[in-house]
């Protein structure tokens, strides 16, 4: 009895130990966010005093406003969401079905061909980056929202992989199951695979949202005229080379990080068992 | 067959929007329809610049400016918020150089090949230093457009709350009464301290001393010189004394933040693109004094023509505009947000005006003797070398002496400035 008291009572230690880690964990983590808050609401001078402090004196609301009219919110956001979406729905059907091919026919040449795809992976994005604007240039595209669009709909070897991963997994005997009963291979991705991968698809979706709303490079390269410009665009327009007006420039970055934060926590769930069910976990 | 039209309606809504992406660039180029002082130029040319957003609105009125003189040439802006020279090489890289570039003097011998041979009458501007600054071997790729020099901010508060008589608003006070007054102002331990200055910057101090970083042709560095050395040994005394915040304390604060917060008396690297911060500030009066000794170096901006322009008869026509036109610098000069100090006399006091109770006059003095800030093709490499400063002496990180490390890095500069 009194050996068990004990153990009772040593879980109970290491549980509150834990806790207490995590809580520590968590205030590291969401200093900077809540300081981000707080400097939204600042004045620039209050923010120079401020320190550590993450109470404002005054709640100047008015930052926010001013933020979001220092450049045209609505249409950066509408390219924002366009050059967003778009691409999640673009690698979500390329990635899972190359990925159902790499996984299920298995013919001469295809694990070198996978290899292939893994080492476009090597690349850097500055040694990528002016081929790809001659490129676009060459298909009439700059200054225009496709080369933030299309390379989505063929591929990424990150996402090819994990959903190559996750395929790999699923019993053959569906497969064969829907052959006998007439079923094509483009029909038994669309019709089993596809809806039986739904935790790595999130996973997928979550990370393109992450990427794309959050891209900076690939708007700075290829877009030029204002009326395509996106959000990210927008935030660095607070920057100057030397001076920087942080207080509207953490307004307007809370207002865009904000869709983000939604996002993962209403996607946690599906994100973390795609990540892990894809991952490392083989049987 | 639900399914099935969910598929069609999807794939049209993706075409849809993807028809949507693209504007029609064809409709809004070579626009010309109606008659002004252009004579023979028209059609579109695009201007490529940096900058906040603040100083983008300043540029686009100027461009509006242009537009309205010159009707028949339509300016298109392409402004770069951030990575200013990313883009720029991508876009020369990729062939599709804008006819105009907004480029400064530091960075301009990099870029010298994209850009055409400019003919400028050094007399049009408030110095003739301004041209130069857009030389390279003796050829000029570039007009003055706007100056940027470095003043002190002084927290006038603190000097009389220590019975310090104000500075010279014309003449800049000598290095030694800088330190002088520093020690003054200098007071308090630990979170509270008041620093007599910001930690000191070589790249304005070396002009204190009479010093540069290379000799006037650019083909030798003069860091090993007594002066680059005497400035050198003035900073690390600074930061021995304690009168600037030193290594552990600077460690990832804002400076400027400092100043604001009243814990800095004199802020010395102190640019124009400080004062729209400064308009709000109810804590403490202060001012504005010339940079101590013959120190402080001015950056100068410049707009470059395309080697590559197809329209590079309007193209000059609006450089000219942007650069020589009184209205137009006035409008840049004269922008709430202190963009910079314009080129040409006439248009000087539209800057002054934009902090009417402060001593601008320092900053358009500045602007016409500072010393530009040197510039070489082999930035990046110098730059690699340069950082020895900073990791083996005590002006950064490091313990030895400067008297042996300057003229190893000046040798090494040296070295790569004689490969290219």
């Amino acid at each position: 009895m009194s050996v068990k008291k004990e153990r009772n009572s040593t879980k109970k230690k290491v549980h509150w130990l834990a806790y207490l880690l995590l809580l520590i964990g968590s205030v590291v983590f969401l200093y900077p966010f809540i300081w981000m808050v707080s400097a939204s609401l600042r004045s620039l001078e209050e923010l120079a005093a401020s320190g550590m402090s993450i109470w404002p004196e005054h709640w100047r609301w008015g930052n926010y406003a001013k933020a979001l009219t220092a450049f045209p919110f609505p249409q950066y956001l509408l390219n924002t969401v366009i050059t967003t979406i778009l691409p999640i729905i673009g690698t979500v059907l390329s990635c899972s079905l190359v990925g159902y091919a790499f996984a299920r026919f298995k013919v001469k040449g295809s694990g070198f061909l996978f290899v292939l795809v893994l080492s476009t992976m090597l690349l850097p994005g500055e040694v990528t980056m002016i081929p790809q604007f001659i490129l676009f240039k060459k298909l009439g595209m700059l200054d225009t929202l496709y080369p933030l669009i299309v390379p989505a709909f063929f591929g990424s070897a990150f996402y090819i992989f994990l959903m190559r991963q996750f395929y790999s997994r699923l019993p053959v005997g569906l497969e064969e199951a829907a052959i006998i009963d007439g079923c094509g291979y483009f029909k038994i991705w669309r019709t089993i695979f596809l809806p039986l991968s739904k935790p790595a698809l999130m996973a997928v979706g979550v990370m393109v949202f992450m990427g794309s709303w959050n891209n900076f490079m690939g708007p700075l390269i290829y877009i030029n005229s204002d009326k395509w410009k996106t959000l990210t665009l927008g935030l660095a327009g607070f920057q100057g080379t030397y001076a920087t007006d942080t207080n509207l420039l953490m307004a307007a970055a809370v207002v865009i990080t904000l869709p983000c934060i939604l996002l993962f926590f209403s996607a946690q769930k599906a994100f973390m068992e795609g990540l892990t069910f894809s991952g490392s976990k083989e049987s | 067959m639900m399914k099935k039209w969910s598929l069609i309606v999807l794939s049209l809504l993706v075409v849809i929007a993807l028809s949507a992406c693209s504007g029609n660039s064809e409709s809004d180029s070579g626009s010309a329809n109606s008659g002004g002082n252009s004579g023979a130029a028209k059609g579109k040319i695009t201007f490529a610049f940096w900058g906040a957003q603040s100083e983008a609105d300043a540029i686009k009125q100027a461009i509006d400016n242009f537009q309205k003189t010159y009707p028949d040439i339509k300016v298109e802006s392409q402004w770069i918020q951030k990575d200013y020279l990313t883009k720029l090489q991508t876009m020369i890289a990729g062939g599709t150089t804008p006819d105009v570039m907004l480029i400064s003097g530091g960075d301009l011998p990099g870029f010298a090949n994209a850009f055409q041979e400019l003919q400028i009458d050094k007399s049009l501007f408030s110095s003739p230093s301004f041209v130069d600054s857009m030389s390279v071997d003796g050829k000029v790729y570039a007009e003055p457009f706007i100056i940027k020099p470095k003043v002190m901010a002084i927290n006038v508060d603190l000097f009389q709350k220590n019975n310090i008589p104000l500075p010279s608003q014309t003449v800049p006070m000598t290095t030694e009464e800088f330190k002088e007054i520093s020690q003054k102002l200098t007071s308090g331990e630990g979170a509270s301290k008041i620093f007599g200055s910001e930690p000191l910057w070589l790249g304005n101090w070396i002009y204190s001393f009479g010093g540069q970083f290379y000799t006037d042709d650019l083909s030798k560095s003069t860091l090993d010189s007594p002066e680059a050395i005497a400035a050198a040994e003035y900073i690390v005394s600074t930061k021995q004394e304690g009168i600037v915040p030193n290594d552990s304390e600077k460690q990832g604060q804002n400076m400027m933040n400092w100043y604001l917060g009243g814990r800095i008396g004199m802020f010395t690297d102190f640019g124009p693109w400080y004062l729209p911060q400064m308009a709000d500030v109810q804590n403490f009066k202060w001012d504005l004094v010339p940079f101590p000794g013959n120190g402080g170096s001015k950056e100068v901006n410049g707009l470059a023509l395309s080697k590559n322009s197809k329209n590079a008869e309007a193209a000059k026509l609006f450089i000219n505009h942007m650069t020589q036109n009184e209205e137009a610098q006035k409008i840049i000069g004269g922008n709430k947000n202190a963009y910079g100090v314009p080129v040409i006399p006439s248009a000087t006091s539209a800057f002054e005006a934009v902090a009417p109770n402060k001593n601008m006059q320092a900053f358009v003095l500045a602007a016409e003797k500072q010393h530009t800030q040197e510039a070489q093709k082999s930035t990046n490499e110098i730059n690699n070398e340069m950082k020895a400063i900073d990791d083996t002496t005590p002006i950064g990180i490091g313990t030895k002496d400067v008297k042996e490390v300057f003229p190893q890095v000046a040798e090494k500069i040296n070295n790569i400035l004689q490969q290219n």
